[in-house]
Formats: structure tokens, sequence, C-alpha cells
């Protein structure tokens, strides 16, 4: 659990300062949603308003320029750190107004910086509102959009086009936008460098290269009508080289299909409301699930232009699955909404061959390792408030998917993360426990006796670095991560940035003009 | 009785001058489809209600029983090449085109409310009549790129030339939904001439309440149909000359001109008239377009021709006899055969090898058939479980498909089909007969061309009902939804459904791979903007 910067502590820290300024800022030191990128770990730390990397020579501070970091996103090579930044500025210009507070005509600015090696290497101006980014297949563009799933308030200055996505090239910043309609909900990137959006009845599909709109395919044809997508996947078909967009939408049963080459639309009834959809690319085959019905749906892409009584195949199971997570070949279907539902199916796509695991408790979360040996599952306490030990407990339940056995493991607490990982012979889980200073090392061929790594304080995540090492965050108020060789266990620790320029005084930090200059 | 025609050209209207305000009204739908295909074309065309002729007209002869009822399922232009069908949606101002056979849809937006669809022989030109627009949208089957062209108001019904080179479109009182007028003066006989080539419109003035229009073979020649008057269109000298050639004594309350036979060179056309116990043969090779009567039986209900083309055949009702004329030349002397006395058939449909024909009456409301074997002249008389709403053949000949309204005629309340629409299936052979309780009516019919299974759909059925006219045994596959039109794509196996879905939805099913294929949603493809 992190925990806030308590008022005593703040002020226990401005008494060590010399300044008479009284210090109204509250909340953390160092946001734990940190960015894992080549060249070292970047933290936000809201408190002093600072970006820092930290690394094994040190913690280097990112100068913004007086930006104010939000959000960071690492790209997915982890050679970039993008940050959602704002800046201050005052629109009265008496040259004697030099901090924030002396202002009263105060307007803040949103700016994307893109980081690299501690230095911002190029800086975008985007809307306030985009809340959520997606990377291109080949991680070189960044898509920002308005995500209202995503939650937290929505920041509009003056006015705001909520429809826009804006493109940006991450190596150059040069970045371009698209108005994709109301409520972007989710973006998909085909194999022929086209991002494809998801709006409220519509999908709008955009060139990466020029960041122009090539397609408009509405979802219905009756503009009163609002036909929110659900979910959106891509599907191959290696036969005919042909891309189909596959999109559920809420309330309804029907599939939506479009064919990105030929962009004619055909749209099936998956008998049910799908909650879910898997895409396999070894089988050109996807799997729908339904919270509200005991059946998966197989579809194969290759039969997509015309659905015939074979091109969507019922499977029937015991208990509803809400997810369906995605290996090379299968399926692994479970439900991490209902309370009541013990059942974990394997389902193998070359065979249909149905696998049921009934796991000790109702699941929370679940993985499968990169070789498709084993999945794991995070299970929660019955909602039924059983007295049985193990029904009380959170725990994990491995499923050998070669033998079809599985073990449940009763934790001590509530697991708050788990990784897997894998060498050359074996299979292990990493994983955390709420208020433990121990990392567990579970070998999942044998889970009994998982080795230990002691921690040098409770931990708050763990998640993998683009070097496959992990980086975890811990319940440390001044700053605490370590990082962890999944190879040797070793755990390097860096501590104590959080009061990195804590008590240095913020001026205004530019002025619309010298944004200009910079701009030309 | 000799009639003078008159004789004038006519004027194109500009595209834009009829540009009126719509009015919703109803689709036209007869109780049988009339796009299915798989049956030859041997009837001569229209059949009025038998209603329509309980009046004061100017007839000779009433049983009481009024007009044979004969749909227009039974009688559609066979489909000759494998490229493109095309349907009507009139919900959504679109129209689908199918390619064959890759089955690949497309839509293409054209007039408000396209009531149906025609094609042009070679399936490079589909037209659709707007009935909510006034208006027919010309599409190039290949480009889907379409060209409209205003029409006059209050027009419901639309016929093109084989070669897609002129339509003509009419105001029919009988067809269901009126069309669309801004209210005003309202002409029942005023026409639409409409060359499609060069998207040009004229306008004329037909007989009173025209109710068909029939083309010649080379598409020069256009007959409208009305109880009073004949008007031939003369399109060979590039813009439409119209006469109208008086057809009834009794021009004010003239008989309905029930059936128009136009010889396919254009040198005649010979008219059945309601309870007149003459034919009407008008000959358009005299310059005068000379009009004389030819004998037939007693109240003449039915006029087929034969599908080789050289004969007509007419059923007189009343006097319970065949007419069989010549076609090389109507005024010789028809030979006679007698139907049997106590029997009443006033309908007959030719198999395809005319070899065999079968007599029924859709207004007697008794239970028989009768089958006529032409190289004997025998009539053998065949009971069935209900009376009969309409018989068709089966393209090989091989198999009578007879359907059975819900009316039970003389069938005892006792009968499994009492109350219930039928079907049976006859084979003409041995006469072995099996008949089919039905949850609904009959809307769409159809045959592959092999001629081995037959399709037809009921009102508010979600299936496709199967026929196999070789072993009799009937199946059905389930669709997705309820069925709006049935067909079969050309040089296929395979019918299409196309179904009620507020996106579209078509399915597809091949009788050699016995797999149901649907596309759903293609509406929105229309819509898409690339």
């Amino acid at each position: 659990m992190r925990k806030s910067l308590s008022i005593l502590t703040a002020l226990t820290l401005l008494s060590a300062c010399d300044t008479l300024q009284y210090d109204s800022r509250s909340g953390d030191l160092w946001d734990t949603n940190v960015a894992s990128a080549n060249d070292g770990i970047y933290i936000n730390l809201p408190f002093a308003d600072e970006l820092i990397r930290v690394n094994e020579s040190g913690i280097s501070v990112v100068d913004l320029t007086g930006a104010i970091p939000n959000r960071l996103v690492e790209s997915p090579d982890g050679s970039q750190v993008l940050v959602f930044a704002n800046w201050e500025e005052c629109k009265d210009d008496d040259s004697d107004i030099v901090y924030p507070e002396d202002c009263d005509d105060l307007v803040s600015n949103s700016v994307l910086s893109i980081v690299s090696d501690a230095t911002v290497t190029s800086e975008v101006e985007i809307p306030s509102h985009l809340n959520t980014v997606s990377f291109s297949n080949d991680g070189a563009i960044a898509v920002a959009y308005l995500d209202y799933d995503a939650g937290g308030d929505i920041q509009v200055d003056g006015f705001a086009d909520l429809g826009e996505v804006a493109f940006i090239r991450v190596s150059n910043g040069s970045k371009g936008s698209a108005s994709v309609g109301f409520s972007p909900k989710q973006v998909l990137f085909s194999p022929d460098n086209q991002a494809v959006v998801m709006s409220q009845s519509q999908v709008v599909a955009v060139d990466l290269d020029t960041f122009e709109k090539t397609l408009e395919a509405p979802l219905t044809l009756d503009a009163d009508q609002a036909i929110n997508p659900s979910n959106a996947e891509l599907a191959y078909d290696p036969e005919s080289g042909v891309t189909n967009l596959l999109l559920t939408v809420e309330g309804s049963s029907d599939i939506y299909m479009l064919n990105l080459e030929s962009k004619y639309w055909n749209i099936g009834d998956l008998g049910a409301i799908a909650t879910d959809i898997g895409v396999d690319d070894v089988t050109a085959q996807s799997v729908f699930v339904f919270s509200g019905s005991s059946k998966a749906v197989v579809l194969d892409h290759g039969e997509l232009a015309t659905l015939n009584a074979s091109s969507l195949q019922d499977i029937d199971l015991e208990e509803p699955s809400n997810k369906a997570l995605m290996g090379a070949g299968f399926a692994m279907l479970y439900n991490d909404a209902s309370g009541a539902v013990h059942d974990v199916y394997k389902l193998d796509l070359a065979t249909r061959e149905l696998t049921e695991y009934v796991v000790s408790n109702p699941v929370s979360e679940l993985m499968i390792t990169d070789s498709g040996s084993y999945a794991v599952a995070v299970v929660r306490p019955e909602n039924s408030g059983s007295s049985d030990y193990q029904d009380s407990r959170y725990g994990l339940s491995i499923l050998d998917l070669s033998s079809d056995e599985s073990i449940s493991l009763v934790a001590q607490s509530e697991p708050i993360g788990v990784a897997l990982v894998e060498d050359e012979s074996n299979s292990y889980a990493l994983a955390l426990l709420s208020g433990s200073d121990t990392l567990l090392q579970v070998n999942l061929a044998s889970p009994n006796s998982p080795a230990e790594v002691d921690l040098p304080a409770p931990p708050v995540s763990i998640a993998g670095m683009p070097n496959g090492n992990f980086v975890i965050t811990h319940n440390q108020s001044l700053g605490m991560v370590s990082i962890l060789d999944p190879a040797t266990l070793e755990l390097q620790t860096m501590s104590n940035f959080a009061v990195t320029n804590l008590f240095e005084q913020k001026e205004l930090p530019r002025t619309e003009s010298e944004q200009n200059e910079e701009a030309e | 009785m000799n009639r003078i025609p008159s004789t004038f050209p006519l004027f194109p209207i500009g595209l834009s001058a009829l540009m009126m305000a719509c009015s919703d009204y109803g689709y036209n739908s007869k109780s049988m489809d009339e796009s299915a295909e798989g049956y030859y074309g041997g009837d001569t065309g229209y059949y009025s209600e038998p209603e329509d002729n309980m009046g004061e007209s100017d007839s000779d002869f009433d049983d009481g029983l009024g007009s044979e009822t004969e749909s227009d399922f039974m009688s559609l232009r066979p489909a000759t090449t494998n490229a493109y069908v095309f349907v009507a949606n009139p919900d959504r101002n679109t129209v689908t085109r199918i390619s064959v056979p890759s089955l690949a849809v497309l839509t293409a937006e054209v007039g408000v409310e396209p009531g149906f669809v025609e094609t042009s022989a070679d399936y490079s030109r589909a037209v659709t009549f707007n009935k909510g627009s006034n208006s027919v949208s010309i599409i190039d089957a290949d480009s889907l790129d379409v060209s409209e062209v205003d029409i006059r108001t209050n027009l419901n019904q639309m016929k093109m030339s084989a070669q897609g080179s002129w339509a003509v479109c009419y105001h029919d009182v009988g067809a269901e939904g009126g069309g669309a007028s801004s209210g005003g003066a309202i002409s029942f006989n005023a026409i639409s001439i409409v060359d499609l080539e060069n998207q040009e419109h004229f306008e004329a003035m037909a007989g009173s309440y025209p109710h068909d229009v029939q083309f010649t073979e080379d598409g020069l020649m256009a007959v409208v149909i009305s109880d009073d008057y004949l008007s031939a269109i003369d399109f060979s000298s590039g813009e439409p000359v119209l006469r109208r050639i008086a057809i009834a004594d009794d021009l004010v309350n003239p008989p309905r001109a029930e059936e128009v036979l136009l010889d396919p060179q254009g040198r005649y056309a010979i008219v059945r008239q309601y309870g007149v116990n003459e034919l009407v043969l008008v000959d358009f090779e005299s310059e005068t377009a000379s009009v004389s009567m030819i004998d037939v039986g007693e109240n003449p209900t039915d006029m087929d021709v034969s599908p080789d083309g050289t004969e007509a055949i007419v059923v007189a009702r009343g006097s319970k006899e065949l007419w069989v004329y010549d076609l090389s030349d109507p005024t010789l002397a028809p030979s006679v055969l007698p139907l049997p006395e106590e029997e009443v058939f006033g309908s007959l449909i030719l198999s395809p090898d005319s070899s065999q024909g079968l007599l029924y009456s859709t207004a007697s409301a008794e239970s028989t058939m009768g089958v006529w074997t032409r190289d004997a002249d025998d009539i053998v008389v065949r009971g069935l479980v209900k009376p009969v709403s309409n018989i068709g053949v089966s393209p090989t000949g091989e198999t009578a498909v007879v359907f059975h309204p819900r009316e039970n005629g003389d069938v005892e309340s006792t009968s499994q089909f009492y109350n219930h629409f039928a079907l049976s299936l006859v084979d003409l052979s041995d006469y072995f007969t099996s008949a089919y309780q039905l949850a609904a009516e009959p809307e769409s019919f159809a045959s592959t061309p092999d001629g081995n299974i037959g399709f037809y759909t009921m009102k508010d059925q979600p299936f496709l009902e199967l026929l196999d006219y070789r072993t009799f045994v009937p199946s059905e596959i389930r669709l997705p939804s309820n069925p709006v039109h049935l067909g079969t794509l050309p040089e296929t196996n395979t019918a299409f459904v196309s179904q009620e879905h507020g996106l579209g939805r078509i399915s597809f099913f091949n009788t050699d791979e016995a797999e149901l294929q649907t596309i759903t949603g293609f509406e929105l493809n229309a819509a898409i903007e690339q």
C-alpha cells in the first residue's frame, strides 16, 4: 500500500528548510507508476514537480523546461519515455511576476515530451484531455486519445474536440491528428501500417505515414442510433492475406467484421453478448466468450466474407467465462467477474478439445508462460463468506497445460504483483505479497518450495523491463525501486530519490513568446 | 371492327422539370415473387383479380366464377449470363449487387423507395423504379455508377426492354400502392418513357388504366395494355412514337383486357378480354394497325404460348374447350379440343417440352387438375388435396408443383389440410402425388437451373424450403431471419434469399455444397467513405 506524505511529515521536512513561505502542497513524493526504459527507471516526483531517471550511476533530473510531468509511458522498445506534462503560463506580462502563485491570470498548457537518456529530444503540444496512449506495432508512432473508460478528470482548455486522436512520430516528435468521432474507444494497428480507431458508431482508419484518414466506416445508418464498440481485434487470414477487423458492440450479440482490403462489412450473430475476444494467429481463429452464457464461440478467419454454419462454432462450457487469454494455438477461458465460478478452460483451437481445470477460488487474473507450458491464476477469497481456510484466502493456482494437472497454493496475503519468467529448463512465477518483505520465486513444476528473496521494504508492484529484468517498486515515502535479475535473483535497490529538488520553488517556467520562439 | 389509330410524336421532358415532392405509399408485393426463376415463360402475362370483372363491362359471357388467377412467379425471365444479380432494398433506398460466382456483395444508393429492379439481358445495366422519388435510377452494373432520371408522379410500375435501352413506367390501379403525387390533377393513364441510353424522359398518354407493358424481342417496340386501347410505342427512330389502337367497341366501359400476346417480332398482338367470346387481333404491319376479331370458345380464361413459340392455346372455360392457334398465321382456323364435361378448367400451363399441359382452375374451388398428353390429346383428371391457387412445372417438365390456398373449397373439414396452405408435387410420368401442409402462405418460388431442386419461402417463416423433384422428400434450411425475396443465381445451383435486417442480409444456398452462407450488414458498405 502506498502511503501519502502526511502533513506532519511535510511540515517536518519543511522545517528543515530556510524558507519562510508556507507550502500548501500535499500528496505522494513519488509516483510508483514508473517507466522502465533501457537507460534506467523514470520516475515522476509530483511533489517536487520533477521527472528523474534512476539507474546504476545515480539520479538524473530531466529538464522539462518548467513543465510538470503528469504521466509516463515507455515506448515498447524502451528507447524513449513519453511524458505527459503541463506548463503554467501567466497571461499578465508584468515582469514582477515570478512565481505562479503571484499571477492572477494563469493558464495551463499541455505538452508531450519525448525523453531519451534523461534529455528531452522533442516536445509536442497536445490537448490536455488525451489520457490514453497506444503504440504502433513497430513502436514508431504513439497514438494518444481520450478514453472515457480510462477514468480520471477530463481537462479541457477552451474548446476541445474530444474525438481528436493525436499521432506522434516518436523519433522526431512530428505530430498529426484526426477527428474520429465521439468517444474513441480503442486503437488497433493493421499490418499495412494503418491505425484503426473504434469510436461511437464508426470505425476510422488513419494512414500512419501521412496521418490522413483512409476510411470512415459507420456502424449504423441511423444517425440517432449510438453503437458503442465494446471490444475489437484484428484477425488475419493467411490464406487470403486479408486482415479483418472484428468488433463487438455493447448490448448486442452481433459481431461486426470489416474486411480492411475490400472494405466490406459482414455481421454475424454470436448468440449472446460477448465480453472478450481472443485472436489466435497460429490457427487463424478467434474465440469469443460471454459472461451471460456458458459457451465459447470460435470464428474461423477464413470464412468471414460469407458466414456459414461452420464459420461460428459454439463450444459448450459448464460455467460461463468472460475472459479469453490466448496462447499459441489455444485459448484459456476464465471468469474474473463472478465470485462463484471456479472453472478455467483450455480450448485447443486445432482440435476443439476442451480441458477443464477447477481452481480453488475465483480467479482475479490469469497469465500464460511464454512457452505455453503453464498458466498461473491469481485467485481471491470466495464472496460467500465461507469459513473454509482456503476459500477465505488469496492464492495462486498453477495449471500444467501439458499434463492438465493443477495445483492451488494459499497465499499469506493478497498477491500484489505476479510475473512469469522462464529459462531454458524451468518456468517460474515471481510473486509479491501485500505486506511481505519477501519475493517468492515459484518453480511452476514443483511449486511447493518456492525460493525467497528478501526485499528491503514491502513491495507495491512488479513489472518487466525491456532488458528482461524486473522493476519492483516499494512502499517507501522517500522513494525506493529495486531491479531484479530473474536469472540470479540478485536485487539492485535505489532509494531516497523522491526528495530530489523537493524544496526548490518553481518560477513561472516560460512565457508564450518564449514558447513561440522555441517552436520557431 | 376496324379502328383508326392516332399517331403523334413525343416530346422530351427536362430532367429536372418533374421533380416533385413525394408521398409515402406501400410497396407492391404480389402473392408470389416476380423475380423467382426456374419456369419457362409460357404465359402471356397479365391476369386480373376476379372482382375486377364483375362489373358492368361489355362482355359476352359470365359463368359467375370470375377470372382465373395466375401469379407471375411461374413465368419469369431466365437468367442467361453469369455476372450479377441485383436486389432492390426499398427501405434503405439502395440496390444490392451480387457478383456471381464470387458472391461479393456491393450496394449503391439509388432514388427513394426503389420498388423493384430490372436488369438488361446482358447484365450490363440495372434500372430501379423509385416510387418514393418519382424517378428511375440507371446503374452501370460493373462500376455501380448511378444516374437518376425523373419521371412523372403517380406511377407505380416499370417495364424495361431486354436490351436495357428503354423503360416504360405507368400506373397500374390493380397493383398495390399508388405512385407518389403532390396532389392536384392526377392522371391514371399518363406514362413515362425513359431513354436509358441518353437518360432522357418522355411523357405520353396511354389508354385508360394501363396494366401491362410488353416489348418486342428487339426492344424497338413496346405495347402498353389498357382495356380500351393498345398503345404501341415505336422506338426505331431513336425517339418514342406512340399510336393508340382501340380494342373495344365500348370505350367507356370496355371489357377487361386480361392477356395480351405480343408477337416477338412485333407483327401482331392477340388480346384476350374477360367474358368476350372472341380474341382481338391487332395487326401492326398494316399502316393503320388494323384490328380484327378471331373466333374462340365461350369465356376464354387463359391464353398460353407453347414453349417453342409456334402455338397459342386458349382455354375456353365456358364451352369447356382448348383452342390451339398457329402463331405463324393466327387467322388460320384453330384446332379445338374438348375438355371433360364434368370438370371446370380455366387455366393451362405447358411443360417445357410442350408434351404435356396441366389444366386447373383457381376460380372453381374444385380440388382437381387435368393432365393433357398432347400427343394423344388425352386428358387425365387427378384429384388433389385442396383447390388450386397456382401450378408450375419443374424445369425438366417431370414434376408439377401445385400450390393450394388456405381456402378449403370442396375439402372436408376432417382433412389434414383444412384451413391450411398446402403444396403438392405430382410426378407427371405416373401421377404419383405427395402433398405437404404449409405453415404459412408461400411467397417466393424458384428452381435450380438443373431442375432438380425447387425452393420456396413462406410469409414470416425463417426457412428456405427445399423440394427435391426426384425424391419428393422435402427439407428446410433455417434462415437467420424472415425472408423477403428468393431467386437463383445464373448458371449455378445456388438460391439466394434476401431477408429482413436493418443493415441488409442475404443468404446463399448451393445445393451441391448444402451449406447456407450469409452476408449481413452490406448496406453499411455504401456509407463507407474512403
